[in-house]
C-alpha cells in the first residue's frame, strides 16, 4: 500500500521490490511479508473485483502469495515485480473461479451492500457493491481484464502481461465487457443529475443517447 | 453520416483510448480513424462512446479498496508459516529443525547443509521429522538386516503392494511445534497396523500401559490389519495431540495430491523413490492445506520420515527441512 500507482510511474517502487526479493531468496523471512504489505491493497482490489467475493479471494490470495513465495525464483526481472505477483494472484482467482464453475454451491455473491439503501443515496460503498454486483455478470476472462484496465488503471501491456494474453486480447475482453456494463451501470453516470431529455432510440438497437456534459477528469 | 454505425465493441475499444481530440492519430489504425470520423459526424455514436468512457471514468473513480485487518493478520500469518518452515529456528518448539538439501535421506546422514539451493528455499514446504529413531535401541544401520525394524520396514513395503495406505482427512491443522505429537495421534488413530510396526508411536504412555509394553516389532508387524485401533488411542491422547479421536470416516480428499498418481510423483520427488506411504492425511498445516505424507524410512529403524506438502507446491521444492526431535519418553522394556 506504500506503493504509488500500478503500472506507472515509480520504477524505483520495483527497484525496491526486486531488492526485498533478492534478500528473501537470501534467508530474509520477512522479506516477502513486506513486499506482500507494500502490494497488499492493489492485490485485494484485483482480487475481490475478480472473484466477487471475500471469502474466496482471501483464498486465492494464500495460494497466490505462499505460491509466489515459493517459486521467488522464477521471478526473471523481465517485469516489474507487481506484474509478476498480480499474475500469480489473478490466476489464483481464475482457478477458483474455475473450481467454483465446475463445482458449484453457492451463487455467486452479487453484492454486500446495505439492505435498506434507496437508489438516490449513493455513496462510494453502494457504488462499489453495484459495480461488483455488475461485475459479476460478465465472463471471468472479461471481468479480469476490466478490473485491471479500468478499475485499477493498469495500462493494457501491463494487463496483457498479467493475463498472458496478447494485448489486442486484453483490448476486445474490455470492450465486450464496457458493452456489457454501460447499461448495468447507467445509474451511477448522474442520470438524475443530467436527464437525457433527448432520448432518442434508434432503430438499428442502439443505446438511448445521453449527451452528458463532460465530466472533470477524474484522474 | 456517410458510413454506417459502428459496432458497440469498436466503440467500446475506442473507449478505452486517449481522446480523439488530443491523441496522436498516427497512431491510430485505419479502421480507428474511420471510427472516430464516424463518430464526430455522428450524435448518437457521440453519445454511446460519451457512455462508455463515463464508465471508465467510474471505474478508474472508484475508491480503493484496502485489503480488510483480518485478511492482513490471515496472509501474515500464512506467510510467516511458510518462511518458518524455510527458516530453520522461526520453526521453534522443542524441536531442532534443520534445513538442508535434499534429497532428504542420504543429507540425513551428513552435516545439514543451510541454503545449498537459496533459490529453492522460496520453495520449501518439506519437513521431515524424525520420529523416535533413539528410541528403538537396534543395532547400526550396517547390521540390522534382521532386526525386527527393518522386518517393519520390509513389512510395509509388503503392504504397498496391498495398497494399504491409509488416506483420511483427520481436520487436524498441523504445526512444527506440535506436529511430533499430531502424527503420532493420527497414525495411532487411524493406521494402527502401522503404529504397531513403530514402537516408538506408543512408547511414550504414561504409567506404561500394557500396550505400551508391547511386544517386538516384528511381532507387531504380524498384527493383522484388524489390529484395534481403540488400543493405541490412549497413547495418542497421552501425547496430547487431539485429533486421534473422532477421526472422520474417509471423505474424498482434496487437493492436486488427491490424485494417486500425481501423488506418486510427488513421493518419487520427495525421496528421490517410489514408495508407499504409510499414512496420507489431506490437512493443514499452520492454517495452509496441505497434503500429510507419512512414510516409513527404510534405512533408519523405526523412524517415520513425515513430508509436510502444501497442496499449491506441487512438490516443486528444492530444500527440504528436517526437524529432529527429541526421542520421546524412555519407552518401557
Amino acid at each position: 500500500m506504500t506503493d504509488g500507482a500500478p503500472g506507472g510511474t515509480a520504477d524505483d517502487g520495483n527497484a525496491l521490490d526486486v531488492e526485498l526479493l533478492k534478500r528473501h531468496l537470501a534467508g530474509d523471512a520477512q522479506a516477502f511479508t513486506e513486499i506482500m504489505r507494500r502490494h497488499r491493497d492493489h492485490l485485494w482490489a484485483v482480487a475481490l473485483r475478480t472473484t466477487g467475493d471475500p471469502e474466496d479471494a482471501a483464498d486465492a490470495l494464500q495460494d497466490g502469495l505462499i505460491s509466489a513465495m515459493r517459486h521467488a525464483a522464477s521471478f526473471r526481472g523481465d517485469a516489474k515485480l507487481s506484474t509478476w505477483l498480480h499474475r500469480i494472484v489473478v490466476n489464483a482467482c481464475l482457478d477458483k473461479l474455475r473450481r467454483r464453475a465446475a463445482h458449484p454451491t453457492s451463487p455467486l455473491p452479487d453484492d454486500d451492500r446495505a439492505p435498506s439503501t434507496s437508489r438516490d443515496e449513493f455513496d462510494d460503498r453502494d457504488t462499489a457493491a453495484d459495480v461488483r454486483a455488475a461485475l459479476a455478470t460478465l465472463p471471468a476472462d472479461q471481468r479480469a481484464a476490466i478490473v485491471l484496465v479500468d478499475i485499477e488503471g493498469y495500462p493494457v501491456a501491463d494487463a496483457a502481461a498479467i493475463l498472458d494474453v496478447p494485448a489486442g486480447t486484453v483490448k476486445s475482453r474490455c470492450a465486450r465487457g464496457r458493452v456489457k456494463l454501460v447499461p448495468l451501470l447507467a445509474h451511477l453516470r448522474g442520470v438524475e443529475r443530467y436527464p437525457a431529455a433527448e432520448g432518442n432510440p434508434s432503430a438499428d438497437g442502439h443505446v438511448e443517447p445521453q449527451m452528458n456534459p463532460p465530466r472533470e477528469d477524474p484522474r | 453520416m456517410s458510413t454506417p454505425h459502428p459496432d458497440q465493441e469498436a466503440l467500446a475499444e475506442l473507449a478505452g483510448s486517449a481522446d480523439a481530440a488530443d491523441s496522436a492519430k498516427a497512431a491510430d489504425s485505419a479502421a480507428t480513424a474511420e471510427i472516430r470520423a464516424h463518430v464526430a459526424d455522428c450524435a448518437q455514436c457521440t453519445a454511446d462512446l460519451a457512455a462508455l468512457r463515463e464508465l471508465r471514468a467510474t471505474l478508474l473513480a472508484l475508491p480503493p479498496i484496502p485489503m480488510p485487518a483480518d485478511v492482513v493478520a490471515r496472509l501474515e500469518a500464512a506467510l510467516a508459516a511458510a518462511s518458518a518452515s524455510a527458516s530453520a529456528p522461526a520453526a521453534g518448539g522443542t524441536a531442532d529443525v534443520v534445513p538442508f538439501a535434499r534429497p532428504a535421506r542420504e543429507k540425513l546422514r551428513r552435516t545439514p547443509r543451510t541454503r545449498e539451493f537459496p533459490l529453492g528455499a522460496a520453495a520449501a514446504v518439506v519437513l521431515v521429522l524424525a520420529i523416535g529413531a533413539v528410541a528403538i535401541g537396534l543395532s547400526n544401520k550396517g547390521e540390522s538386516k534382521r532386526s525386527p525394524t527393518t522386518a517393519a520396514a520390509a513389512s510395509s513395503s509388503a503392504a504397498a503392494s496391498t495398497a494399504s495406505t491409509t488416506v483420511i482427512e483427520s481436520g487436524t491443522n498441523y504445526t512444527a511445534a506440535d506436529i511430533r505429537s499430531q502424527v503420532i495421534g493420527v497414525v495411532n488413530g487411524a493406521a494402527p497396523d502401522a503404529a504397531n510396526q513403530f514402537p516408538a508411536l506408543r512408547a511414550p504412555v504414561e504409567g506404561g500401559s500394557s500396550a505400551a509394553a508391547a511386544p517386538a516389532p516384528a511381532a507387531a508387524a504380524a498384527t493383522s490389519a484388524a489390529a484395534p485401533a481403540a488400543s493405541f488411542a490412549p497413547a495418542a491422547s497421552a501425547n496430547g495431540s487431539a485429533p486421534a479421536l473422532g477421526l472422520p470416516a474417509r471423505t474424498a480428499p482434496s487437493g492436486p495430491l488427491s490424485d494417486p498418481a500425481a501423488l506418486a510423483r510427488c513421493i518419487q520427488t520427495l525421496v528421490q523413490k517410489a514408495e508407499q506411504p504409510v499414512l496420507v492425511d489431506y490437512a493443514t498445516f499452520n492454517g495452509v492445506p496441505s497434503t500429510i505424507i507419512v512414510l516409513a524410512d527404510p534405512d533408519v529403524a523405526g523412524k517415520l520420515d513425515v513430508y509436510v506438502e502444501a497442496d499449491t507446491a506441487n512438490c516443486a521444492s528444492q530444500v527440504t527441512f528436517v526437524i529432529f526431535l527429541p526421542p520421546p519418553a524412555s519407552p518401557a522394556r
